[in-house]
């Protein structure tokens, strides 16, 4: 930037208006100009003087406070549940090992987190039998729980090797620095009882809808969804519905291009894609049938997705895993509403929408 | 174990992680579980709800490690997956008012704004089993805005550039910039209500100030929030 004379540069506002100027200001980031701007309006402005100084000062204050150490318990919780045997504390240059937390608040009780755990894992075996929730590793890292906590039922090992699935389970040799990593083929059917019994999604069904666009089944829904549900559920989302969208004579791209259009939202990235170009949106369950109606007037078809269980899983683990971004809006109206504060909607009543382009 | 003079870079580390090696695994989150659990802390407040969060972040991260792409650093990423459980936690908190740990604060009689729930309400943010007793800074930070105290908090408090910072929320740098700026005003705001102001000219006294936060100044109860009127018309 060449020199410019100072009587040609602009007057800035109070600092409210050029906050983020003030804050390169104090950290000596900015162009000479910028920086006179800056003088010029302090020099005649004592108020601003001193709301600068206050951000100099809390930033400062802010910079020295001390990074608060994390609890011990919380490597063991993570490692162990990741099957990895935390190494000796001092091998790591741990100083003080804190052995736990003397405050008497119980640590999360082990079947919830495993719950949790559950949840995480994504089903991306093309064997995936019906009736079942096969626990797969994302990936090669394993997921390694004791073998006895792998079976919740009754029937105990011979319920293993009932699924031609295979799962990579890490088992660390207990005790020890040195970690002892062996892969071991496991297969296991999970409690299929507590998958199966998850609240299939009817919301896809517009209430008063004349045309009958969108074919839901209420009736059955492949397991596999099913099993998204309830990872979906243990993760605290709203359970996931899965739309195909299509529009009569439209390329996959025209068809994405519009839908983006009509609701203001952005594909997820296509690592996550299904089938197509794929969007995401939480919207209040009372706004379902509005939100898919205003669709269908636009032409767009509307089909309870049926994908395989990778290719959901994919999708939803992204969206989950915060890689995909996805929004929470609301019907007003006919136009869908961005980003609302969905805080005031009543627990369970938001619905994730996953709409994809397919072929 | 030998100990190799160059440490591995991250994304070496995520490779051999995703091959099945647990030390791997445990060095990946012996390097970023401070910052991690610090984000945490310092949205929650409080130690356990903090590692409860920083935990099912972790794993949940470990398990997608297979969606890591490197299009973004891997603490980058890893740092959105803690934001998103953070919040997530966050709006829950507020849904269920059983476990609502702000619910005596809130709802101290006569008490409008962050700065005057400061006064009210300081107590019960102390969490002794997290890092001691925490300075008044860090009880005002938990009353600001949950976007303005992200923004801060990843930059000022953990030193994250802005640019770090804006690709982990999602946001444009100058949002993040401007956030920070409302926060720390805010900041200086409630902290000069509560009889700790920053020694910033509006003060009429100086010295003493944010430096030494655990000593209150005088208490200037009534001055602190007739500050605010100073400020030039927007």
């Amino acid at each position: 930037m060449s020199e410019i004379g100072a009587s040609s540069i602009p007057p800035l506002g109070h600092i409210e208006q050029w906050g983020s100027l003030a804050l390169d200001y104090i950290e000596g980031g900015l162009t000479p100009v910028a920086r006179s701007q800056v003088e010029a309006h302090l020099a005649t402005c004592p108020a601003c003087r001193a709301l600068l100084e206050d951000q100099r000062v809390v930033a400062a204050a802010l910079k020295a406070v001390e990074p608060a150490r994390p609890p011990r318990h919380m490597e063991l919780a993570v490692l162990s549940a990741l099957g990895v045997t935390p190494p000796a504390a001092t091998a790591a240059g741990r100083p003080d090992p804190v052995p736990a937390p003397t405050v008497p608040r119980p640590a999360p009780a082990l079947p919830s987190f495993r719950r949790r755990l559950r949840a995480y894992l994504q089903p991306h075996s093309v064997a995936v039998a019906a009736a079942a929730l096969v626990l797969v590793v994302v990936g090669a890292l394993a997921i390694s729980l004791q073998p006895e906590l792998l079976q919740t039922g009754p029937t105990g090992p011979t319920a293993r090797n009932t699924l031609a699935a295979t799962t990579t389970v890490l088992s660390t040799q207990a005790a020890g620095a040195d970690l002892h990593v062996e892969h071991e083929q496991v297969t296991t059917a999970e409690d299929s009882v507590e998958t199966m019994s998850a609240p299939t999604s009817t919301t896809l069904t517009p209430s008063t809808s004349g045309t009958t666009t969108a074919a839901t089944s209420e009736t059955t829904e492949p397991p596999t969804t099913a099993s998204l549900d309830v990872m979906a559920k243990y993760m605290g989302v709203p359970e996931p519905t899965w739309v195909e969208l299509k529009q009569d004579g439209a390329d996959p791209e025209t068809t994405a291009s519009a839908f983006g259009t009509a609701t203001d939202l952005d594909p997820i990235p296509s690592a996550f894609w299904m089938g197509g170009p794929t969007f995401a949106v939480v919207v209040s369950a009372s706004h379902v049938a509005g939100l898919m109606q205003h669709l269908q007037q636009l032409g767009f078809r509307l089909t309870e997705g049926n994908q395989p269980a990778d290719t959901l899983g994919n999708a939803l683990n992204g969206i989950l895993a915060g890689y995909a971004t996805y929004h929470r809006a609301e019907m007003v109206d006919d136009t869908l509403k961005m980003d609302v504060d969905a805080d005031s909607w009543p627990e369970g009543e938001a619905s994730l929408l996953v709409f994809f382009v397919t072929q | 174990m030998s100990h190799t003079p160059e440490p591995p870079s991250d994304e070496l580390l995520v490779e051999r992680a995703r091959a099945g090696e647990g030390q791997a695994v445990a060095e990946l989150y012996r390097r970023h579980e401070q910052k991690a659990y610090n984000l945490a802390l310092r949205m929650m407040g409080d130690s356990w709800d903090a590692a409860d969060v920083t935990q099912e972040a972790f794993i949940k991260a470990f398990a997608a490690l297979d969606q890591f792409r490197g299009e973004a650093r891997f603490g980058t990423w890893l740092h959105r997956i803690v934001v998103n459980a953070v919040r997530d936690h966050l709006r829950k908190r507020r849904l269920d008012p059983m476990e609502n740990d702000d619910l005596d604060r809130a709802c101290a009689p006569g008490e409008t704004g962050a700065a005057g729930r400061l006064v009210g309400g300081r107590q019960s943010r102390l969490d002794p089993a997290a890092d001691g007793l925490s300075p008044p800074l860090v009880d005002a930070l938990l009353l600001l805005d949950e976007r303005f105290r992200l923004a801060v908090v990843l930059c000022d408090l953990l030193g994250y550039e802005y640019s770090e910072a804006a690709e982990i929320l999602g946001v444009q740098e100058g949002t993040i910039k401007s956030r920070i700026f409302r926060a720390r005003a805010e900041l200086a705001q409630a902290l000069r209500a509560a009889g700790y102001g920053p020694a910033g000219g509006r003060s009429s006294t100086s010295g003493a100030g944010v430096d030494t936060p655990g000593t209150p100044r005088a208490a200037q109860p009534s001055n602190g929030r007739s500050t605010g009127e100073e400020r030039p018309p927007s």
